[in-house]
């Protein structure tokens, strides 16, 4: 991870620290570690969550752990990132040879550092199978195989080639665990979601035991000195404002790394006016943006981000008239209008809680939390006060219920999905990429120049290239390379 | 009863009341098994080589008793045979019964339901009585889970993890996903009582692992427990509080054995 200007809490995503930083900023508390000794024992499973709730930590820590003590150990972690662009561009045997020869070179690069074991299998999966069996009776552990950003809404016309390797490389001393987004429905046909892995949702809720905990000690990692420095209001203290802010993100670790520096991003005594602040501005320059930025990574259901935000916007103005902080969907709406709820829950405005609840109307709907930095934005007045953070804290009052014949989303209009489609963000220009603040770690003028001239002009040509290629070109260094991939990450990955 | 029973044995048997009818003394013996068990399983340390040896042989039982018990709550002509038989001069415990309780047909269904499975045409044996199978899923399962989700969402109460965890699903995916963790969590307990398995079994069975195939049975059976009582169509019905009372003492035991496993 780059910490230039101090900024290490503008990195967000996991994948960005390096194995000590990881160690130094990552907390987990109960729920975690629960899930974490889900991954780390024996047997396949899916770990499902939206963006920044915390797939890739969790996967990172279980392989830090079957690894720590490697002499000890029952098993082998290999942790696995599938952040390859080949992948996002090749579909069926195409698909599955590049995911096996990555897999390959992954574990070859294992077997021999950690046991000199040579590891030899052509990119079939039958080979890999078998020379993974190989590798776990010789060194006498069994194989845990962790693989990060599997899965992604609007990438789903390989899915069905991963889950078939996935499924055919779990055996009785090998698990494969995989890190999936919500909405991901293409299993193929050979998968069976039930029998072939345990789904393990992250899904974290205020009213959990470690919750204002957890994030109480997020804060405490990630901004020591700005804890120290800053001062609160006599009507709040650091942990309630801790807890307020886990929910006013409904849970999701990233965005609230996100409020918390533009909260301690301010000379002032930390009071109402500046909750109310960060959150408006958490809303205007983070969310709404994110739906935007998603436009260019989600591929088919680019079209559905018009109706997502058209979405958005009625439910936010139902329920912020009432000041509902979350709302019941009527299962047949929910079942209409699935993709552009998963985008919503996908970049943190709703938060999908209990599946089957019964409505006053008749029939059951979903219930999905609100984040209450976009409801605040739509309320009256847009301010914090006391008495609404205290209503909010303790979610008090009514769901807004949106039954079947519920006419107030009837003016979406929804698009048909085109069967396949290359994500936009690989055609545009280059600039995409610059220093800004959705990208702090962005590229330089000066390096944007050097890599125009050279002929890299979209965001695509850049990803294509290799390490060597890159270091060829003069005025760029093994640095400079890591920022490209570090900022290609954030641009297309989510 | 004739000990204290464990809170998942209550969650699963019910309310058996002190009379002493048949019908009891077959439950109280199958809440005393799981009472057992379940305790002699939390006192087990991982860490140990043998008491991790014994874990999936305590399990074993659990799961076992537990399912019949459940399966005796809506069809005790079932269970009452198997114990009317044990209980015959004839019964020899060194021949296989024609009439004992099998996981494959009593517990999970023998074959795959038909996709109409009220079809008047549909023969009788396709009609299935298993405890995870479809038919018994459609009358008792999901009717008794939107029951339970219809009761958590009208009463105020402390959400526990496993509670939101069953809030997270609708009424197929309970089913579904109980049916086949049942049937994973059987065989891999299964595995580690038959020592004709021959790869490497201390590192699948390792403390890790056994904590979480342990874990992951309590929580299915508790689960299924606390449905069972919403269905209204099982005998020795506990009332909803008193279910929920004992699922989140059940919850609360675990995350305590967790912690002193880890």
């Amino acid at each position: 991870m780059a910490s230039e200007n101090g900024l290490v809490n503008l990195i967000l995503a996991s994948e960005d620290f390096t194995a000590e930083e990881f160690v130094r900023y990552h907390r987990f508390m109960g729920y975690e570690e629960n899930i974490i000794k889900k991954l780390m024992a024996h047997g396949p499973v899916l770990l499902k969550g939206g963006r920044g709730t915390g797939k890739s930590a969790l996967l990172r820590e279980a392989d830090r752990r079957l690894n720590e003590n490697s002499g000890s150990s029952n098993a082998l972690g290999i942790y696995l990132s599938l952040r390859h662009l080949p992948l996002l561009r090749t579909r069926g045997k195409q698909y599955e040879n590049e995911l096996l020869r990555i897999l390959i070179d992954k574990i070859s690069k294992v077997s021999i550092e950690k046991f000199s074991f040579i590891f030899e299998a052509t990119p079939e999966v039958y080979e890999v199978h078998k020379e993974l069996a190989r590798l776990s009776e010789y060194i006498g552990k069994r194989i845990v195989l962790f693989f990060d950003d599997a899965a992604h809404i609007g990438r789903e016309a390989a899915l069905e080639e991963f889950f078939d390797v996935f499924r055919t490389l779990s055996s009785s001393n090998v698990s494969c665990k995989a890190a999936i987004y919500p909405g991901v429905t293409r299993f193929g046909n050979r998968f069976d979601i039930y029998n072939d892995a345990n789904v393990v949702e992250i899904s974290r809720r205020e009213d959990q035991e470690d919750f204002d905990e957890f994030f109480y000690s997020i804060m405490q990692t990630r901004f020591p000195n700005e804890l120290q420095e800053r001062t609160f209001s006599k009507e709040l203290n650091v942990r309630e404002v801790a807890s307020f802010f886990g929910q006013a993100v409904v849970g999701n670790v990233r965005s609230y790394v996100k409020a918390c520096s533009i909260l301690f991003n301010t000379e002032k005594t930390i009071g109402f006016p500046t909750l109310s602040e960060a959150m408006l501005e958490l809303s205007s320059d983070y969310y709404w943006p994110m739906i935007e930025e998603v436009r260019l990574k989600i591929g088919i259901y680019e079209a559905l981000i018009e109706p997502s935000q058209e979405l958005a916007t009625t439910i936010y103005q139902i329920c912020g008239a009432k000041s509902a902080t979350s709302c019941i969907i009527h299962r047949n709406l929910v079942n209409k209008m699935d993709k552009a709820l998963e985008i919503l829950e996908y970049t943190g405005f709703i938060a999908r809680r209990e599946v089957s609840r019964g409505m006053k109307s008749g029939g059951r709907g979903t219930r999905f939390v609100l984040n209450l930095c976009n409801l605040l934005e739509v309320i009256s007045g847009s301010r914090l006060t006391k008495d609404l953070f205290d209503q909010w804290s303790n979610r008090d009052g009514e769901d807004i219920q949106f039954s079947q014949t519920s006419s107030v989303f009837s003016n979406i209009k929804w698009p048909e999905i085109p069967e396949d489609k290359m994500l936009s963000i690989l055609e545009l220009p280059i600039e995409k990429l610059k220093k800004s603040s959705v990208f702090p770690y962005g590229i330089t003028d000066n390096k944007l120049e050097i890599l125009k001239e050279q002929g890299y002009i979209t965001v695509g040509k850049l990803a294509e290239a290799s390490d060597d290629e890159l270091l060829n070109i003069d005025g760029i260094g093994d640095k400079t390379v890591e920022r490209f991939k570090s900022v290609l990450g954030q641009a297309i990955w989510m | 009863m004739t000990s204290v029973q464990h809170p998942l044995a209550s969650l699963i048997c019910g309310d058996i009341d002190n009379t002493h009818s048949e019908s009891n003394i077959v439950f109280n013996r199958l809440s005393n098994t799981i009472s057992k068990f379940s305790r002699k399983l939390l006192s087990l340390e991982l860490i140990d080589e043998d008491d991790r040896e014994l874990a999936p042989f305590y399990a074993r039982n659990i799961i076992e008793g537990a399912c019949s018990a459940l399966l005796g709550r809506y069809d005790f002509f079932r269970l009452f045979s198997v114990y009317k038989v044990q209980s015959s001069s004839n019964y020899d415990i060194t021949k296989r019964s024609n009439i004992a309780l099998q996981w494959t047909g009593d517990i999970l269904a023998a074959s795959k339901a038909k996709e109409d499975m009220w079809n008047p045409e549909n023969k009788l044996s396709d009609y299935d009585r298993a405890l995870l199978g479809n038919h018994v899923g459609e009358l008792l399962w999901k009717p008794g889970y939107l029951t339970l989700m219809d009761f958590l969402s009208n009463h105020s109460m402390t959400k526990t993890a496993w509670v939101e965890n069953l809030e997270m699903r609708d009424e197929r995916q309970f089913f579904e996903m109980s049916k086949t963790e049942a049937g994973k969590l059987f065989s891999a307990f299964s595995k580690g009582v038959h020592y004709e398995f021959l790869i490497n079994a201390d590192s699948i069975y390792d403390a890790t692992t056994v904590q979480d195939y342990v874990i992951r049975m309590v929580q299915l059976l508790a689960e299924l427990g606390l449905v069972s009582h919403c269905s209204g169509i099982l005998v020795n019905n506990l009332s909803k509080e008193e279910a929920i009372y004992y699922f989140q003492e059940t919850e609360e035991l675990i995350k305590r054995w967790r912690l002193r496993t880890d």
